[in-house]
């Protein structure tokens, strides 16, 4: 059994009409059994044509539960050049997410026994950073 | 005439100390701007009493898609802030031509968290874009949790 402690802090002073400051903590156990026994972080390029696995390593996929974290490392547009594509996350080949260059989400995972996550793009290269723990 | 962008920091951070044979330490900042056009013109931060309910019945995340309707990116915080029972995080999708699929994200046990990024383009099959609806429900029958959620829309 391992314990991960995660931070998330929210902060604005414009996008709500008064001062949005949200923080919270949370330590996470992993179980002690075979459904927890396997967790990955790495980098990946993708494309239309190349979806890749975040999870491929574990089993074949997830057994039950999963924090989960995603980075679009891509380019930002900038003067005199285009930004890199966003990166549109899969569950189960169902697109759920789309993530922005330099923008990144974060959730607990449930897709039930041996489920996968995939990453890919519209068009274009794109690149990611991963985080997956397999908690129960 | 726009109102002029608006901007948030989100910051995640991770760390351990038994999860891999080395200490786990990890934070990660962006800085997102909200535009200040119709592409952005929906915010809101919510506390909810959330009661148990099968796909498709549960409570909708914004309540109507008028006016708070979401056409592009949007940005979802969603906090479990009961003390007992799980919480089932779903997004309306339409995946079938003419059909409104829920298609669960995850749950989130008792204080969990999770910051979703989701699009309501991606997530059509049939070539039109829906306005997007987050669905949440408590995972034990007869029961409810409660949860914060905030969301805010975004560019495409």
């Amino acid at each position: 059994m391992a314990t991960i402690k995660v931070n998330l802090s929210i902060n604005s002073s414009d996008v709500l009409p008064f001062v949005v400051a949200i923080n919270e903590t949370k330590e996470i156990s992993t179980a002690s059994d075979s459904n927890a026994n396997a967790s990955s972080m790495g980098q990946l390029v993708c494309s239309s044509t190349d979806a890749k696995t975040i999870n491929t390593e574990i089993d074949g996929g997830v057994d039950n539960r999963a924090l989960v974290y995603i980075k679009n490392t891509g380019a930002i547009a900038e003067a005199g050049a285009s930004a890199d594509p966003n990166i549109i996350v899969d569950d189960e080949n169902v697109p759920i997410m789309e993530i922005a260059p330099g923008e990144f989400c974060f959730l607990p995972y449930n897709g039930g026994a041996n489920s996968t996550l995939t990453v890919e793009t519209a068009s274009g290269t794109g690149y990611c950073e991963f985080l997956v723990i397999e908690l129960t | 005439m726009s109102k002029g962008n608006n901007t948030l920091k989100c910051t995640v951070s991770f760390s351990s100390a038994d999860l891999l044979p080395a200490n786990l330490n990890m934070s990660k900042t962006m800085t997102l701007t909200v535009p200040g056009t119709a592409a952005g013109n929906a915010a809101q931060l919510l506390e909810l009493t959330v009661p148990q309910a099968s796909a498709g019945s549960g409570v909708f995340i914004p309540p109507n898609t008028e006016p708070n309707d979401i056409t592009g990116r949007a940005y979802y915080f969603v906090q479990n802030t009961g003390t007992t029972y799980n919480l089932i995080v779903r997004l309306l999708d339409d995946h079938s031509t003419g059909g409104t699929v829920p298609d669960q994200l995850g749950d989130l046990a008792p204080g969990e968290f999770a910051l979703y990024n989701l699009d309501d383009g991606v997530m059509d099959s049939d070539g039109t874009r829906d306005h997007l609806r987050l669905e949440l429900s408590c995972a034990t029958a007869v029961q409810t949790t409660t949860a914060t959620v905030m969301f805010w829309e975004m560019d495409a």
